[in-house]
């Protein structure tokens, strides 16, 4: 904690806090152009140079804590004088298209150039001949990247894939991708996301319309359990057609970030609806018929709720094998667990300094778990063990230790986890461990005895301890004793343990509803197979 | 020290622009007035002003230039908004200027945007690049006015007489032996791009792990940080990079592509740092090496003289696989001699040859019946040779000093390890003589080295020195009778002696003596009618600048060149000297090229000012110090005890770097 002072207030700087970082938090202004929260200071625009009474020169507040004492000053004649000129500079050889750029209207360079009052400018520079890039879904424009950075440091430390660098070249500077001549990423299009001008636009949205046309409706993803919050953009599809199309998608981009499955992935929204009376009554008919409802788990906790209700009411049988299996799984856990969940989150994550994941291909399976895990890595350079059949190279810049065990062993790969890190267990517990052959399960699952005991020696130092268990445990068909060892694990040892739901809203539907273990012989499928099908498509048999 | 016609450097200014050469007042600061053997400098211009040596030199010219080379050397910049736009509008205003269709105008736009790269730049480059031209426009503006006035370009610019060779440099950078761009891979660090950090590392240092653990870090003393408040732990910065790749189990990231074998051959004698390095270096141009080693192990003095808890051996040989992995090969226990080397020569086996022997023979203290085959009497190397070739390697006897006392004098690297290596061998009881006295001995190894042999419980008795060994009846060695010396001022004003102090003589008892005062070269194995050139102190003498000896093909570098010296020492000289090779073997010439030159005059004029004033930072923000294994659970193994920096150490030290790049540029 360290006490000082932001113009003429005074302040107090938690540990880590930077200068620019007491002062947005306390309500002091101080631009910035290249400063993105998630990330780690860029450095690059210098608009955020301070005053300080105590040193000479302008210092850089987006990097620099506070020492004690200090009195800042955020704005003078001579920091906005400092200011104006470093934005005549991005100024310079801007291409002036905001007229057709699909920036414009949530600009970056447009606000503070107005903010900084640019009218005019009297530096000049040769200008230089840049082609437009194509890369896929992302396309790239030399001429508007004013070279803020943000998205190499996005895309490094936020996401993982460390896709594309910066060639440096002084005027010359320009970003490419990394170690390729083409972009080799995994197309999450965050760095179109945190962006602030047009020089990375989705390929997609690109000259199709301005941004102050759209309308803006929060909602959250549907194609994974993580369901992060996202924004459609949506107008009316054309000139001839009022019905609203999404245009593109956006996310909170200073703070989280959305992969390629949310951010391009929007075009199965129910399009042309109409009503069909006749549809309708031979739907009722054929459900006061049916002994099952058979279902998926992407459906809304609303629409969970009325199946819920359907069945204590008509006692119909509702049959969702993934959810069924989510649910006597969280169940078995919570029952060595003693507590009604899991305990880690993907804040506890990507807080950790030592993770072991287990059972899930985590770079395609979850990507906001994967993200958490970089920033774990990143932040803390947490030592990350990932367990799993297969390695995955796409993760080797963020994973130490790969641990590939038998297709089939998740039982035997926790029963050598829980005995390697439960030592305060009760006593029966601490003698179920013992008994364990510990030589058998190691050559069956194929885990070493010694990649288990290097993996406790390297977990001595560490202090935050998060173990994630992905869907292969609990598809397993003996996922109830892998439970069951996972709530041991949760309990008795210094882990807190995330466990990631295979579908979107499994958790919701395993929380809301009665579920049973088999299907009858009359079966109406919502969205899935079945004798008589309910679904976007219409209603059909 | 230096003549010029003008000059102005660090606040110094020289003018004399209207007297006649003999009256002319020399400027305080070792200018490269000449810049080779056979060519002389007509202006030097630089981050804190510029000389200039020919008075009809084009100073308009040479400030363009200048922002060109901005431009042109970018790979270290183009990260900052100032620096970016401000360093092309320098260059191209300069230009117009230069050409003849400059304005005014254009000179008031150049000292606003020199104030704003001066003010607000990340690197200082970007404030350093304006002070010169700032400084050049002031006290030459008759020239920039003709310029304008009369619409004409200056006098050179359309000239290409004169060369104008660029260097970018840092305090640290030019500081260090091996002149490591420190300030990139700090700042891979601080990006974290630790990919990007060892590439920078690996730029001239291939054993990033070995440096960034067992460096006595004389960039340190040149961080312009100290400045502010504490110098940055450069060091301990460097091995965040290779652990990374090492962890990560990644493939070698090499600093640049390994270009295909073009058929040349050099022959290494001695597979130490400088050996291994100029194996790497001359690798990747595609020149096959052959590194004879005659010890069982590759690695030289840091395999068998340091000791794992220092250097990790798993580390090591990662530094020395990759040094091998650009295509040379090693052979193992094979002791050169002068056959061998003359059938290299003759039978046209290789192209050149590098002697990087090093250092291997114990220096003896100078004591009344001095005896090294005396029972007890145990030279360093020798002692340290049979501890690390067992713990390391299982190739030797491990040494038990259960209930014994070693003695040990040195006072440099080498007696600290010896010192900490008998604790591990549970030695009852250790004393460390040195000549001088505490200060000097940190000073010579380093803070952290001392202050853990002392917690390891080493005795250190400062200003001591042997004066008998004594042996008992069966000639065995039974005590030591020591000197103690004081410092006596000189009267005069002199520099201060060491005078022994009457009626403290005292006696140790002890089992050994481990004389750690020093090596000499074993160049026992080299053709007597080579007649290589020596230096005063039994070491091969070379120019220090291409580091070939007095025979032409035979190059020298490390101990066996310098005396015993540091790795990052060793690793210098074979990177200059890999370089020089390499293009010997393909040209036949034998030349520095213009980087080293220039590399050569900075270290000349000295980069580093500790008097300079540091602005645009906030100091007093404190030095990062690593984690270190506890006393008691490392006093009895060989596990590392530098733990080294966690990632919040690591990023905050990282942080307080100020990137302090200079540019340099003689015009020739």
């Amino acid at each position: 904690m360290t006490d000082f002072f932001i113009n003429g207030q005074a302040v107090t700087a938690q540990k880590g806090e930077t200068i620019l970082e007491v002062a947005r938090r306390t309500g002091h202004y101080i631009p910035t152009m290249c400063y993105l929260p998630k990330v780690s200071p860029i450095s690059s625009c210098r608009l955020c140079v301070v005053e300080v009474d105590e040193s000479k020169g302008m210092i850089l507040s987006c990097q620099t804590p506070p020492t004690a004492g200090i009195h800042v000053k955020t704005n003078s004649d001579e920091l906005y004088e400092q200011r104006q000129n470093i934005m005549k500079l991005y100024d310079v050889n801007h291409p002036l298209e905001c007229g057709v750029c699909d920036k414009s209207g949530e600009c970056d360079l447009q606000n503070k150039t107005l903010e900084f009052d640019i009218t005019a400018q009297n530096f000049t520079t040769r200008d230089q001949s840049r082609s437009m890039q194509k890369w896929g879904m992302i396309n790239y424009d030399p001429n508007l990247c004013i070279m803020c950075e943000k998205c190499v440091s996005t895309c490094n430390e936020a996401i993982g894939d460390d896709a594309i660098e910066v060639k440096f070249g002084g005027y010359n500077s320009t970003i490419i991708p990394k170690n390729s001549d083409v972009l080799d990423c995994s197309y999450c299009g965050e760095c179109i996301a945190v962006c602030p001008v047009g020089a990375l636009i989705s390929d997609d949205f690109q000259y199709t319309t301005n941004a102050w046309e759209l309308e803006k409706i929060p909602s959250s993803c549907t194609h994974c359990s993580a369901a992060c919050s996202l924004r459609y953009d949506v107008k009316q599809t054309s000139i001839s057609n009022s019905e609203n199309s999404i245009y593109r998608v956006k996310n909170d981009f200073e703070f989280n970030s959305l992969c390629g499955a949310g951010r391009f992935g929007f075009d199965y929204a129910n399009e042309n609806v109409t009503k069909d009376e006749s549809r309708f009554n031979v739907a009722v008919e054929t459900l006061k018929n049916a002994d099952t409802i058979a279902f998926n788990s992407v459906i809304t906790n609303e629409e969970a709720l009325i199946l819920q209700s359907i069945k204590e009411k008509h006692g119909i049988k509702l049959y969702n094998p993934d959810a069924k299996a989510y649910q006597e799984f969280t169940k078995a856990f919570s029952q060595t667990s003693g507590e009604h969940f899991y305990s880690a989150d993907l804040n506890t994550l990507s807080e950790s300094d030592f993770v072991i994941t287990v059972g899930s291909r985590l770079f395609s399976d979850n990507p906001a778990v994967r993200y958490a895990l970089t920033q774990a890595f990143k932040k803390q350079r947490a030592y990350i063990s990932y367990m799993h059949p297969m390695e995955d190279s796409e993760l080797q810049n963020v994973v130490q230790n790969f641990i590939k065990y038998e297709v089939g062993s998740e039982e035997g790969v926790l029963a050598l986890l829980a005995s390697a890190f439960v030592d305060n267990g009760s006593e029966n517990i601490q003698k179920y461990l013992n008994d364990l052959d510990m030589g058998y399960l190691s050559a069956e699952s194929n885990v070493g005895e010694e990649e288990i005991s290097s993996l406790k020696k390297k977990s001595l130092r560490a202090k935050k301890f998060t173990l994630v268990l992905g869907e292969d445990l609990i598809n397993h068909k003996n996922a109830i004793n892998i439970a069951k060892l996972a709530g041991i694990i949760e309990r008795y040892s210094e882990f807190n343990v995330l466990i990631v739901a295979p579908e979107t809203n499994t958790l919701g539907v395993s929380l809301i509803c009665d579920l049973d273990e088999t299907s009858g012989e009359n079966v109406v499928g919502y969205n899935v197979e079945g004798d008589f099908i309910l679904n976007a498509l219409g209603a059909k048999k | 020290m230096s003549k010029v016609y003008f000059s102005s450097w660090q606040g110094e200014v020289i003018d004399n622009r209207n007297l006649p050469e003999e009256e002319w007042t020399e400027a305080g600061f070792k200018f490269p007035e000449r810049y080779d053997s056979d060519k002389p400098s007509r202006a030097f211009i630089g981050w804190d002003g510029f000389a200039i040596f020919d008075k009809d030199v084009d100073v308009v010219r040479v400030v363009t230039e200048y922002a060109a080379q901005y431009q042109v050397y970018s790979e270290a910049c183009g990260r900052c908004a100032p620096g970016r736009w401000g360093g092309r509008i320098l260059y191209d205003l300069l230009d117009k200027i230069a050409r003849g269709e400059g304005s005014h105008s254009d000179i008031d736009h150049l000292k606003e945007i020199s104030k704003s790269m001066q003010l607000t730049s990340k690197c200082e480059i970007g404030k350093t690049v304006p002070t010169p031209i700032v400084e050049m426009m002031e006290f030459f503006k008759a020239e920039f006015d003709n310029c304008i006035d009369n619409q004409v370009a200056s006098k050179d610019y359309h000239s290409d007489e004169t060369n104008y060779i660029a260097k970018i440099t840092a305090p640290c950078t030019d500081m260090c032996p091996d002149h490591v761009d420190i300030p990139a891979y700090i700042e891979g660090v601080r990006d974290l791009r630790y990919d990007d950090s060892v590439k920078a590392t690996r730029q001239t240092m291939p054993m990033a792990h070995t440096c960034g653990r067992v460096c006595p870090h004389p960039c340190e003393d040149a961080c312009r940080r100290t400045n502010l408040d504490e110098a940055i732990s450069i060091m301990e910065l460097k091995r965040v990079g290779s652990d990374f790749e090492t962890q990560h189990d990644f493939d070698w990231i090499h600093p640049k592509e390994i270009q295909p074998k073009i058929g040349k051959k050099v022959a290494i004698i001695g597979s130490g740092p400088a050996g291994l390095t100029a194996a790497y270096y001359l690798g990747v141009d595609g020149i096959d090496c052959d590194v004879y080693e005659e010890l069982p192990v590759l690695g030289g003095e840091v395999m068998v003289g340091v000791p794992s808890y220092r250097m990790p051996t798993h580390e090591y040989q990662k530094d020395i696989d990759f040094c091998l992995s650009s295509g040379s090969k090693a052979i193992l226990n094979t002791r050169v001699d002068a056959d061998m080397l003359r059938r290299f020569e003759s039978e046209d086996e290789y192209d050149a040859i590098l002697l990087a022997s090093g250092t291997r023979i114990s220096k003896k203290v100078r004591a009344e019946n001095e005896d090294p085959n005396m029972p007890g009497y145990w030279p360093a190397i020798q002692f340290l040779d049979q501890y690390n070739l067992h713990e390391r390697a299982g190739l030797a006897e491990p040494i038990d000093l259960t209930g014994k006392t070693l003695v040990c004098v040195g006072g440099g690297f080498t007696s600290m390890d010896v010192v900490r290596c008998a604790v591990r061998c549970g030695a009852k009881r250790i004393v460390m003589l040195y000549r001088r006295d505490e200060k000097t001995i940190i000073r010579n190894t380093s803070y952290e080295e001392y202050h853990e042999a002392v917690e390891e419980d080493v005795e250190f008795v400062f200003q001591s020195a042997i004066e008998r060994i004594n042996a008992d009846e069966n000639g065995n060695l039974k005590s030591l009778t020591i000197n103690m010396f004081e410092e006596k001022a000189d009267p005069n004003g002199g520099r201060a002696q060491l005078v022994k102090v009457e009626g403290a003589d005292f006696d140790i008892e002890c089992d050994y003596l481990v004389p750690a005062v020093s090596q000499d070269a074993d160049l026992k194995y080299l053709p007597e009618e080579w007649e290589l050139e020596m230096t005063s102190w039994k070491t091969l003498k070379t120019d220090g600048q291409t580091f070939m000896t007095s025979r032409k093909g035979v190059w020298a570098a490390g101990d066996c060149e310098y005396g015993p010296m540091t790795i990052v020492n060793a690793i210098g000289q074979a990177y200059r000297a890999a370089n020089v090779m390499s293009r010997y073997v393909r040209t036949g010439e034998i030349a520095r090229n213009n980087d080293e030159i220039m590399e050569d005059h900075l270290r000349r004029l000295r980069v580093y000012n500790k008097k300079e004033e540091v602005t645009g930072w906030l100091g007093g923000l404190k030095r990062e110090v690593s984690e270190k294994m506890a006393v008691d659970l490392r006093k009895d193994n060989n596990k590392e005890v530098n733990f080294g920096f966690t990632q919040e150490e690591a990023v905050n030290e990282a942080d307080r770097c100020m990137r302090c790049y200079y540019i340099a540029m003689a015009a020739v």
